[in-house]
C-alpha cells in the first residue's frame, strides 16, 4: 500500500501546509486543556483512597469521549474534499487515464486521512500515560479503545469520500459529510427517542422488564465506545433500556454496521470516480 | 493508427457529436478546428477514454477505446484544455507522481524526468513549485506529464491557448521535435494560421460534424476552387467587369474606388489564368490580378457558419 502514488503524493501534500500543524497544535492544547482541567477537578480533594482507582477510570472515559469529538470533527474535513478538490482543480480526469483505478486513488485518499488522525492518536498517547499513573484501566481495553476510535475515523472519512465523490463543489461535500456525521452522532439518538416515544404512546410500555431500543441506536459510535470502556454505561446511550440484539455485544453490531457502511460507501465512490465518468463535463 | 467511424454522442437531447468519421495516419499531426461547442472537446475525451460514445466506434493504435480502454490509456498521452496541476507539489515531484501512477519503475524514474524536463526546457525550474510557474511554463510542464509513459498518440486539446506569442511558438517548436521523434499527434486551436504551419492533415468540425477533412494541400485546393480573386485596373473599370462577368466560374463581381473589382470565382488555377489572359487580351490596362485570401482561416470562416459560437 505504501507503494500508492496517492497516497504518497496525499501524505506529502498534507504535511506542506499551515493547516497541518496548527491542527496538530490546536487538538494537543484542547486535549491538554480539557484532560488537565479534569485532572486538576479531580484531584482537589487529595489523591489517596479508593477513589483514586475510580479517578484514572473516569480520566480515561473522558479522554476517550473527547477524542471521539475530536474525530467526529476533523474526519470529514479531513475527507470531504479530497475527490471533489481533484474535480475543482481539473486534475480528476488527468488521474483516471493514468494506470490507477478508481479503488486504488479511492483507498490513497481514504488512508492518507486516516493516517493523518492516526498521527493525532499517536502524539496524544503522552496523555493517556497520566491514565496508567492513577490505574484502573487495563492494557486490553485501551486497545479496544483505539480500535473503535480507529474504525469510526475509517466510518466517517468513507462517508467524507463518498460526498466527495457524489458532489462537484467541496463546500456543498463539506456540509452534507457534517449533517451526515452529526446524523449519526445525534440524529441515532433523537431517532431512537422519537420511536421509543411513539412505542409507549401506541403500545404501551412492556409488563416487565426494560422498553426495548429500536435497531437504529446501533449506528451510532457512542454506543460502540460505551460498551468498551470501563464503566462506560455512562455515556451508552439509553444503557437502561433493552438493547435489540442480545446474542453481540452494542460494539459487535456497531462494527458490523460500519463495515457494511464502509463497503457500500467505497463501493459508491469507486463507481463514481470511474475513468468514463471523471471526465463527462460537457466542453466544446 | 487512429480510426473514427461514425461517431456520435448526445447529452439529454443535445446532440454534441452527429457521426463522425475520419482517420490519421501513423506520424502525422492532425489539426482538429472548429468554434466552441463544435464537439472538437467531446471527440478528444472519447479518444483519450474518458467518455463513452453513444454511437459509433473509435480507434486509437488499432484498440477499440470503449472496450479496451486500460489498453488505449497505455499509448495515448492527454493533455485537456486546462492546467490540472498540484501546486503544492515541486515540478519534479508532480512528474514523478504522474510517472508512478503509470507503474514506472522507481529507478527509471529520475532519468525520464531529467530528459522531459530537457525536452521541454524546464530543467532549471526542476525544483520550483508548480504553483511558481508560469502559464507557458506550466502548459509545457503539463506537456510532459502527458509524455511520461512514452505514447505513441498525443491528443492535445488547444495546448496554445492563453499562451504569449513568445510561449506559443515554444510550443509550436515542441509539437514539431515531438512530430520528428514519430509522435501522432491530434491538436485542437483556435489559432488557424498556427494549425496550418504546423499540421499536416486538417479536420474542419462544426456542431457536432465533420464539414471538411484532409491534407493541408487538399484543403487549400479546397479553398481555391471557390476563391476571391482582386483585379486591380488604372482605367476601363467597366469594360474589365463586363469581360469578367462573361467567364466561366464567375458568382459576382462587385466594383469599387479606384479602379478595383472583388472577384468571387469557382474554379481551379487554369481557370483563373484564363481569366487574367483575357483581361489582357482584351487590352485592359491591369495593375493588379490577386488572391485576397488563402488562407485556412478563410476556409474554416466560409464552411462553418457560426452555428455554434
Amino acid at each position: 500500500m505504501i507503494g500508492n502514488p496517492v497516497l504518497t503524493k496525499e501524505l506529502r501534500d498534507r504535511v506542506r501546509t499551515w493547516r497541518s500543524p496548527m491542527v496538530i497544535t490546536l487538538y494537543l492544547g484542547l486535549l491538554a486543556v480539557v484532560g488537565g482541567f479534569f485532572i486538576f477537578e479531580q484531584t482537589r480533594g487529595g489523591m489517596g483512597g479508593p477513589r483514586v482507582y475510580r479517578m484514572g477510570i473516569e480520566i480515561f472515559n473522558v479522554m476517550a469521549v473527547l477524542q471521539i469529538g475530536i474525530i467526529a470533527f476533523l474526519t470529514p474535513g479531513l475527507t470531504a474534499g479530497v475527490i471533489s478538490g481533484e474535480r475543482e482543480r481539473q486534475t480528476l480526469p488527468l488521474l483516471m487515464i493514468t494506470r490507477m483505478s478508481p479503488l486504488a486513488v479511492a483507498t490513497g485518499k481514504l488512508i492518507s486521512a486516516i493516517s493523518y488522525m492516526l498521527l493525532l492518536t499517536v502524539i496524544s498517547l503522552p496523555f493517556y500515560s497520566v491514565v496508567f499513573f492513577f490505574g484502573g484501566v487495563s492494557l486490553s481495553q485501551f486497545f479496544q479503545v483505539s480500535g473503535i476510535l480507529m474504525v469510526a475515523t475509517v466510518l466517517l472519512g468513507s462517508i467524507g469520500m463518498f460526498f466527495s465523490s457524489l458532489f462537484k463543489r467541496t463546500t456543498v461535500a463539506i456540509i452534507v459529510t457534517y449533517a451526515a456525521t452529526f446524523m449519526l452522532f445525534v440524529g441515532t439518538i433523537f431517532l431512537t427517542a422519537f420511536i421509543m416515544q411513539i412505542t409507549r404512546y401506541y403500545i404501551g410500555s412492556p409488563v416487565t422488564g426494560p422498553q426495548t431500543v429500536p435497531f437504529v441506536i446501533y449506528f451510532n459510535p457512542l454506543v460502540a465506545l460505551g460498551s468498551v470502556l470501563p464503566m462506560g454505561g455512562n455515556i451508552l446511550p439509553f444503557s437502561t433500556g433493552n438493547l435489540a440484539v442480545q446474542s453481540l455485544t452494542p460494539w459487535q453490531v456497531n462494527l458490523l454496521l460500519d463495515a457494511a457502511i464502509i463497503l457500500l460507501t467505497m463501493g459508491l465512490t469507486v463507481w463514481l470516480i470511474r475513468p468514463n465518468r471523471a471526465g463527462t463535463k460537457r466542453r466544446g | 493508427m487512429i480510426r473514427v467511424a461514425g461517431l456520435a454522442k448526445q447529452y439529454g437531447k443535445f446532440e454534441a457529436l452527429k457521426g463522425i468519421t475520419f482517420s490519421i495516419d501513423e506520424g502525422s499531426i492532425f489539426g482538429f478546428v472548429g468554434p466552441n461547442g463544435a464537439g472538437k472537446t467531446t471527440t478528444m475525451k472519447i479518444m483519450a477514454t474518458l467518455m463513452t460514445p453513444t454511437a459509433g466506434q473509435a480507434f486509437v493504435d488499432d484498440i477499440d477505446v470503449t472496450r479496451h480502454p486500460q489498453k488505449v490509456r497505455q499509448v495515448v498521452g492527454y493533455m485537456p484544455d486546462f492546467f490540472g496541476v498540484y501546486d503544492r507539489l515541486k515540478v519534479t515531484e508532480y512528474l514523478d507522481f504522474y510517472a508512478s501512477c503509470y507503474r514506472i519503475a522507481a529507478n527509471r524514474r529520475r532519468n525520464i524526468i531529467a530528459d522531459l524536463l530537457e525536452l521541454v526546457d524546464l530543467s532549471h525550474k526542476a525544483d520550483a513549485y508548480v504553483d511558481s510557474l508560469s502559464r507557458g511554463m506550466k502548459q509545457r510542464l503539463c506537456l510532459a506529464r502527458c509524455l511520461v509513459h512514452d505514447p505513441k498518440v498525443l491528443i492535445l486539446d488547444e495546448p496554445a491557448s492563453g499562451l504569449d506569442p513568445r510561449a506559443r511558438v515554444e510550443m509550436r517548436e515542441l509539437l514539431r521535435e515531438l512530430k520528428k521523434m514519430g509522435k501522432t499527434i491530434i491538436i485542437s486551436s483556435h489559432i488557424l494560421s498556427e494549425l496550418s504551419e504546423l499540421c499536416t492533415h486538417v479536420g474542419i468540425i462544426e456542431a457536432g460534424e465533420l464539414a471538411a477533412e484532409g491534407t493541408v494541400e487538399r484543403i487549400t485546393e479546397q479553398l481555391s476552387s471557390d476563391r476571391l480573386i482582386q483585379v486591380r485596373v488604372s482605367s476601363g473599370q467597366e469594360t474589365a467587369a463586363d469581360i469578367i462577368r462573361e467567364q466561366p466560374g464567375v458568382a459576382v463581381v462587385t466594383e469599387t474606388a479606384d479602379g478595383i473589382l472583388q472577384v468571387s470565382f469557382s474554379g481551379d488555377s487554369a481557370r483563373q489564368t484564363e481569366l487574367l489572359r483575357k483581361l489582357i487580351n482584351a487590352g485592359i490596362p491591369v495593375l493588379s490580378f490577386a488572391e485576397t485570401s488563402n488562407s485556412l482561416e478563410d476556409l474554416f470562416m466560409r464552411i462553418t457558419k457560426g452555428v455554434v459560437q
